[in-house]
């Protein structure tokens, strides 16, 4: 299946070859066409609102380019950054993932080396979408190795406007995934690619592809476990060939000694247990790829005395292996799993044990809506590709099944993950999509050169033709449809059912290509109007989820959570209060002061306001973290103390309680709470709760009320309403009128969303008495009003 | 009371720095100044003194202190003046400094550059706007004419007039025609660019425009500004960053321009004879300077003031103002010019006495005698019937003749402090323990405070302690010293202090332990107990161990308040903290050199045997192709790869990462075309073989 | 065990009969294999002697021999002539193919090596 041209070549010569040039033209438009949808469907952020960098990490990314492309590559690598984290600091060229910051680094210089003056914002903002386009391409050379030309534009098409990756990849979220994800596909068609030619030039490749990704995002993790999972299910089927042993095992040695020179996975590639899997079944695959080899040499009878032999060594060897891990990964720093890792294996486990890893929201799993809204009929589309991977199964096809389960398990665990499921869903329904179609409109073309034996042809619009163009080269294949033409009975019945519950393809027309009807006879077909009515609902389930995408892609995920907009009866309502926060932290306080705030707004602070901040998004110290959560929770003084002792200057809450944000940092104190208290343990939730809820009414308990958040957060808030009603959580405050002893409010954007507060020097001993002498000289010279004491006497 | 006090030492040494202030006075320009002027223009490691404008500050101001600087040191800034002067393309403010600092030190240049500095000057004033222009070249030319160098400026006039353009209705004056904010500072540097303008004109200058000018001096001095001890000042009406200046400079600028062109215009300027007086108080009231310029502003304007035109001031001086009662000390005070010079004949009056709490303690006049050796006016002030204490007198001067009136001023009244300190009588006093019910006196010791007994009390949680003693001045009025504390110091180094609250006369502590047992923090045992009577004016302040207390207190019940860490001694904090050390980590080990040399060795086997192997394969090269254009290929071939790796071995020696990869693509291309030659070649030779 | 032996040696005996009909070309192949892998346990028993201090080089070292091993193993069947796999891969392609590999694996192996 993976070559139907030469098949069609041989079955039509002329025709044939001429059609595969048309259809050839036709998918190169037709994936142009994709690309540019990919990349257009992504614009409504900055169509919406402006081209801006998106929420907190782009910020980061941001930075960390703007460094590059003004300091060059060495600067960049050895670049020790003291904005953030102080007193400690941060190694940013050791602990990022480089990928996406050089990718566009050099977009942005080879854009200038054309005389093209993009400013790096600019790049950064519209490299999301140009990879998006990438990645569907690699979608389509992906599917295409499994599956053929149909399925892949199929795939492509779907995959150009997924909900999940799109809310990854919009304009201005300039985030690893955006560039991940395309690496992550294209390493899998090059291993494909390689597992069926079995070409060293593509093993070669495939190392170089793997090495972006590892650059560009730490779920490279994910690829180094599937395609090991994949050989070994090869092995296990029986399905060994030597175009395995060629596919993989120069990707282990290459892969691993390329993912080592990434600074930020150094030695891990090889002392983490993430990596073992990988190594493990290279050993296993040596072993195997002998014994075919002294298989191929001996006669049967020896080749059983052969094979104990082997096998007992080889057995041996691998013991001997398992041991030696073993003793690695006790040994290996990170004591095997990493955290995040863990969790991926036992969803408990963050919530359990690392409160920072729980604390992210795209880090909790997902709620069957969330399915729905990120892949929509995709989810009910997937089981029909599985269906049809099988019929027939090949190396390519199992890949897919085996790469859709994990995933599916992987976004169990974590909605980020979503990302990963993605492409595989969209495959799977390209490839179902498409063989159901190659159902349908062959029977139908079969039924209507039955009803008017002229079958003269329309030509439908261009998706449509490339895929049925292709679909029916595929179907009237003649060996393979005549062999399974019954599976294709049952096959067209499955992906009949799912179809008849209305679900479909998009922009689709019909169109039949003349054909000789001698072929079509050998085939089991479909009464027309089924295939009929199948295709018509396919198309309207098509149109379901293109418009799904849309309003996806316009409404939901393209809010900057930067600038903030509300619909009103008077319109259209921006809330830009972080930006003007951070102007005024950048103009209104000295280069060196130390801004401290909750660590989601770290990366804005330093990028935006260029400020030296505590804590930031990348939560790589979590006594640090737990630190500033502590500070939050306590009361004034002791708040004062530490932040005293951290040397910060300013302090940042953000406070939604006026317009309605969310997503503020009372709805965040729980979890200031739960890090600070698991590191000091004279934190403790408890009594923050009352009857097992965070709440700042009335009933809030003391220490509550008592804390520094709460106190910065609604300080004079009762002064905007005479009531103090705070619209997010929906009542009125606890305690309404207190002053600040240890902290003074500098600044309080428009809509109150960002409140900064400085920290009030430190009373002197003898402040007091001075205070005294003063008032009383000054009583005593009130007939001298006005006038001076001389400073120098 | 209820918080801990800090310890008696920190507290005296506050007392001290309380005090301070009151002994301040105005004093003349003394030695002190010379001493801080030498090291506030210290010359630097070159033996320079700085650049053209410092260095003039420097050499003027030793000049007038009449400091000697060693004559390498003038030589030094002579040759820099010459350098500058003789040199055609330094502009009118370097030329300006550079005149005046050849004027100070009399260097010697020749007249030709001087002819040649003053038409540059000259053609700068005719054709600019710009105040600061003016000023700088007119300066120049007048340094010029002092020394001895013939400077005539033939349109006096109209630079006049172009100067006087720049002044504003409020007597302040902008820096140049277009730039909207005018400046007081400028007012200064106005005045004396045109008093300058006014001694080099060959003309008389037009009359009426002097007396404009004198009308904008009295303006200016309407808008002069004024502390609360009599002294006035300069200052910017409004300050912005830029062009800030400073009280100092100000006043100095203004003082320098008013002088200046008082000394060249007949008549005498109205300015009010006061304001010069607390304007020379002002630059007086400065004492050391801290940086060269204020000071050299300081000296220079003060030596203005020494003799002007307008008002002389003269300063009304207290050698000490600290008299003492026991010593019967006088009163002793002098009036001086400001830099110390004697005043004509006049007569100082002490008029009004006040006490510190601003009464009045008497006001007859007295006259004080004078001394004539030494120039001093003294008044015993046994007669005063005046006690320890503070207090303010007030003097009145009178000049003796007339016409001294206009040459000088002297503010008539004059205010100076003085601090009265005397030996305080301290008696009746006596230490006790009472029973709770205040009653019954159990055990009470007279003490003689004076010569220290030691007494020994004990006492339980429901008793009191009672101090109690008198105070009295010499004239055996009240005295309420500055501070009057009791310490109770365990022996674990826990120490309470108690301020002993003082009525009329009597001062008395009543210590009830019950209430204290809290604040003592449970512990039983031996106190000692310390008494601290002191005050500025007390001649005889004591710090007197009463003696020891034992003391019963009753079980520190669960969490009571542990009693405090106390420091070793309580500046410990301000010493050296212990060094840190720093933690590097460990190099790690590595083998000795031989083995690793010898596994270089064995890691060569292998590969001896693969050629051994080799050979007993009989590897031969047949395939290698024969036709020459085929074997450059191949052999191109194999040199490229060669090449490669050579380029590897060069990159993990030296070469970085990029210019390998430059390299590395030229090689491939290269490498590219000649092994698909060569490889083509090869495949169509065994096709060959295969089908023939 | 005189069975198993007897087995034993009818399988060395039969191994290396058919080992002896392999082409030379192959031979070749497999000798470079086995002299890369040695040179790879040498390096092992090094870093088993006096520990893996320069960590990267090591890695580096081994990996080197255990990649250019490999790459020969995917020579060797690929230019394998009774392998059936790769009837349409011209020998001179898979070889160009091994070499390109070893470069790119090199240049790494380099990179690496610190």
């Amino acid at each position: 299946m993976a070559e139907p041209e030469p098949t069609t070549a041989a079955a039509a010569p002329a025709p044939g070859r001429l059609r595969n040039a048309f259809g050839g033209v036709l998918c190169a438009f037709t994936l142009l066409l994709i690309g540019v949808l990919a990349f257009s469907i992504r614009l409504f952020s900055v169509i919406k609102y402006e081209s801006v960098i998106h929420e907190f990490d782009p910020y980061f990314n941001f930075r960390v380019t703007q460094f590059l492309s003004k300091n060059g590559i060495y600067e960049f690598w050895n670049w020790f950054d003291d904005r953030t984290w102080y007193p400690l600091g941060r190694v940013i060229g050791g602990t990022v993932y480089p990928g996406l910051t050089l990718t566009a680094g050099s977009i942005w210089w080879l854009v200038n080396a054309l005389n093209i003056p993009l400013s790096v914002e600019t790049v950064c903002v519209f490299t999301a979408p140009i990879f998006s386009a990438n990645a569907s391409w690699a979608t389509y050379l992906l599917t295409k190795e499994a599956k053929g030309t149909g399925a892949g534009l199929m795939a492509a098409a779907i995959l150009a406007m997924v909900p999940s990756y799109i809310s990854r990849s919009v304009a201005g979220s300039y985030d690893n995934e955006a560039v991940a994800i395309f690496a992550l596909v294209f390493t899998f068609y090059l291993y494909l690619k390689t597992l069926n030619t079995g070409s060293l030039f593509y093993a070669t490749l495939n190392a170089l592809s793997y090495f972006y990704m590892v650059c560009s995002w730490g779920g490279y993790t994910f690829i180094i476990n599937l395609i090991p999972m994949h050989v070994l299910l090869c092995i296990v089927t029986g399905r060994y060939s030597s175009r395995l042993y060629i596919a993989y095992a120069p990707l282990v040695i290459l892969g691993t000694l390329l993912a080592a020179l990434v600074p930020v996975v150094g030695f891990n590639a090889v002392l983490t247990s993430e990596h073992f899997a990988s190594f493990l079944v290279f050993i296993i695959l040596h072993v195997v790829a002998f014994v075919y080899y002294i298989k191929g040499l001996l006669t049967p009878r020896l080749f059983k005395v052969a094979m104990t032999l082997v096998i007992t060594v080889g057995l041996a060897v691998c013991f001997a292996v398992v041991a030696v891990l073993v003793a690695l990964v006790a040994s290996s720093p990170t004591k095997g799993w990493s955290g995040r890792s863990l969790s991926l294996l036992d969803p408990t486990y963050a919530s359990k044990y690392i409160p920072i890893i729980a604390s992210v929201s795209e880090h909790q799993p997902p709620t069957w809506p969330s399915y729905f809204m990120d892949i929509n009929v995709l989810a009910f589309l997937v089981p029909a590709g599985i269906i049809s991977c099988f019929l027939p199964l090949s190396d390519a096809s199992s890949f897919m099944v085996l790469y859709l389960v994990t995933a599916v398990y992987f976004s169990g665990v974590m909605v980020r993950l979503m990302l990963v499921l993605a492409p595989a869903a969209c495959i799977l329904s390209g490839i179902a999509l498409s063989s159901a179609f190659d159902v349908l409109t062959r029977s139908m073309k079969f039924q209507l050169s039955k009803v008017f034996n002229d079958g003269s042809a329309v030509s439908g619009d261009s998706i449509a033709e490339g895929s049925t163009a292709s679909n029916d080269t595929k179907g009237s294949s003649t060996s393979t449809v005549n062999t399974n033409s019954a599976k294709i009975e049952n096959r067209t019945e499955k992906s009949e059912k799912p179809s008849k519950k209305n679900r479909k393809k998009d922009r689709e027309v019909t169109g039949s290509v003349p054909v000789k009807p001698k072929k079509e006879k050998r085939l089991s077909v479909l009464p027309l109007e089924a295939s009929v009515v199948g295709t018509l609902l396919l198309i309207v389930l098509g149109g379901f989820y293109v418009v799904h995408c849309v309003w996806a892609a316009a409404e939901a995920y393209s809010a900057p959570s930067i600038v903030l907009t509300s619909r009103s009866r008077e319109g259209l309502h921006v809330f830009d209060d972080f930006r003007e926060a951070y102007a005024w932290l950048s103009h209104n306080t000295d280069v060196d002061d130390k801004v401290a705030s909750w660590w989601d707004y770290g990366y804005q602070t330093t990028a935006m306001a260029n400020r030296t901040v505590i804590v930031d998004n990348n939560t790589w110290n979590n006594t640090h973290i737990a630190t500033v959560g502590t500070a939050m929770s306590s009361p004034e003084k002791a708040a004062w103390e530490i932040f005293d002792s951290l040397d910060v200057k300013y302090v940042l809450v953000v406070f939604g309680g006026l317009v309605g944000y969310p997503s503020d940092d009372i709805n965040k104190f729980l979890w200031m709470v739960r890090i600070g208290g698991g590191e000091f343990p004279h934190i403790k939730e408890p009594d923050y709760l009352r009857d097992g809820q965070y709440r700042v009414d009335s009933q809030a308990t003391p220490t509550m009320l008592n804390c520094l958040m709460y106190k910065l957060c609604y300080y004079r808030f009762v002064e905007t309403d005479g009531k103090g009603f705070d619209r997010v959580r929906g009542y009125e405050i606890g305690k309404k009128h207190f002053k600040l002893t240890h902290f003074e409010e500098v600044f309080t954007t428009h809509h109150w969303m960002v409140r900064i507060y400085k920290l009030k020097p430190q009373k002197n001993r003898i402040r007091g008495k001075l205070k005294k002498l003063k008032s009383s000289s000054k009583t005593s010279s009130t007939l001298a009003a006005g006038r001076k004491k001389n400073p120098w006497q | 009371m209820a918080r801990r006090l800090p310890p008696l030492g920190a507290l005296l040494i506050f007392l001290a720095a309380v005090v301070a202030p009151l002994s301040y006075a105005v004093r003349p320009v003394s030695d002190a100044h010379r001493s801080a002027a030498a090291e506030l223009f210290a010359a630097s490691t070159d033996g320079s003194l700085g650049d053209l404008e410092s260095t003039y500050e420097a050499v003027s101001t030793f000049k007038i202190l009449g400091v000697q600087k060693d004559k390498k040191l003038a030589g030094k800034a002579c040759k820099l003046a010459t350098d500058t002067l003789s040199a055609s393309s330094s502009p009118a403010k370097d030329l300006f400094h550079a005149g005046r600092i050849a004027a100070v030190l009399g260097c010697s240049v020749d007249a030709g550059v001087y002819d040649d500095v003053a038409s540059r000057l000259k053609a700068v004033i005719k054709d600019t706007n710009s105040l600061l222009e003016f000023y700088y070249s007119v300066g120049g030319l007048l340094s010029l004419k002092e020394q001895g160098h013939s400077v005539v400026l033939s349109d006096a006039d109209s630079t006049f007039h172009a100067i006087k353009a720049l002044s504003q209705s409020d007597g302040r004056w902008r820096y140049d025609t277009n730039s909207a904010e005018s400046s007081t500072f400028a007012a200064g540097i106005a005045l004396e660019a045109l008093a300058g303008v006014v001694s080099l004109s060959d003309a008389e200058v037009d009359p009426s425009m002097i007396g404009v000018v004198k009308n904008d001096i009295a303006k200016l001095f309407g808008s002069i500004k004024s502390y609360d001890d009599g002294t006035f000042y300069f200052d910017e009406k409004h300050v912005d960053a830029s062009e800030y200046k400073g009280p100092i400079t100000t006043s100095a600028s203004v003082v320098r321009g008013v002088t200046s062109f008082a000394n060249v215009v007949s008549g005498k300027l109205n300015v009010p004879g006061e304001k010069i007086l607390g304007l020379a108080k002002f630059f007086l009231g400065i004492g050391l300077p801290g940086s060269g310029k204020d000071c050299f502003n300081q000296i220079e304007s003060l030596s203005l003031l020494e003799n002007n035109r307008v008002f002389v001031p003269l300063i009304l001086s207290l050698p000490s103002n600290v008299l003492s009662l026991t010593s019967k000390d006088q009163l002793k005070v002098e009036v001086t010019t400001v830099f110390g010079s004697a005043a004509p004949p006049l007569r100082v009056n002490l008029v009004q006495v006040l006490g510190s709490d601003s009464k009045v303690v008497t006001t007859d006049s007295k006259e004080l005698q004078f001394d004539l050796q030494n120039s001093l006016h003294y008044l015993d002030i046994a007669p005063l019937k005046i006690d320890v204490g503070k207090y303010s007198l007030f003097f009145e001067i009178s000049l003796q003749d007339q016409e001294h009136e206009t040459v000088y001023t002297t503010g008539g009244r004059n205010a100076e402090t003085i601090v009265v300190t005397g030996l305080i009588k301290v008696d009746k006093a006596e230490i006790g323990i009472a029973e709770n019910d205040a009653g019954t006196v159990e055990s009470v010791e007279k003490l003689d405070l004076l010569k220290g007994t030691q007494v020994s009390l004990s006492a339980n949680h429901l008793q009191k302690l009672r101090l109690s003693f008198q105070l009295a001045t010499p004239l055996g009025r009240t005295f309420k010293p500055h501070q009057v504390f009791l310490k109770l110091k365990h022996e674990s180094k826990v120490e309470h202090l108690f301020v002993v609250p003082g009525s009329a006369r009597q001062f008395k502590i009543v210590l009830d332990f019950l209430g204290l047992v809290e604040k003592f923090y449970y512990l039983s045992g031996r106190y000692d107990l310390e008494l601290a009577v002191g005050d500025a004016a007390m001649e005889n302040s004591f710090i007197l161990d009463l003696g020891h207390l034992e003391l019963d207190l009753p079980e520190a019940p669960e969490k009571a308040p542990r009693p405090p860490a106390q420091a070793v001694d309580p500046f410990s904090k301000f010493g050296p903290k212990k060094e840190i050390n720093h933690i590097f980590r460990v190099p790690e080990k590595r083998p000795p050199k031989e083995v690793s040399l010898a596994f270089t060795g064995v890691t060569l086997l292998p590969f001896i045997g693969f050629l051994i192997g080799l050979m007993r394969l009989g590897v031969n090269l047949k395939n290698f192709p024969s036709l020459p254009g085929p074997a450059a290929f191949a052999s191109l071939f194999h040199a490229g790869i060669g090449a490669v790796l050579l380029l590897y071995v060069l990159f993990w020696v030296k070469l970085d990462l990029f210019t390998t990869l430059k390299y590395l693509g030229f090689l491939a291309v290269f490498l590219v075309f000649v092994g698909h030659r060569a490889l083509s070649y090869l495949s169509s030779t065994s096709t060959k073989q295969k089908t023939a | 065990m005189p069975k198993a032996a007897g087995d034993a040696k009818l399988l060395i005996q039969s191994l290396s009969k058919a080992y002896a009909a392999t082409p030379t070309n192959l031979k070749i192949i497999d000798l470079y294999v086995v002299f890369a892998v040695a040179t790879a346990v040498v390096q092992v028993v090094y870093m088993g002697v006096v520990g893996s201090f320069p960590f990267n080089s090591f890695l580096s070292g081994v990996l080197s021999c255990i990649g250019t091993a490999v790459l020969a193993v995917c020579l060797r069947i690929q230019v394998n002539k009774d392998n059936k796999e790769f009837k349409d891969l011209a020998p001179e392609r898979a070889f160009a193919d091994f070499v390109l590999c070893n470069l790119v694996l090199h240049l790494v192996i380099m990179n690496f090596l610190g």
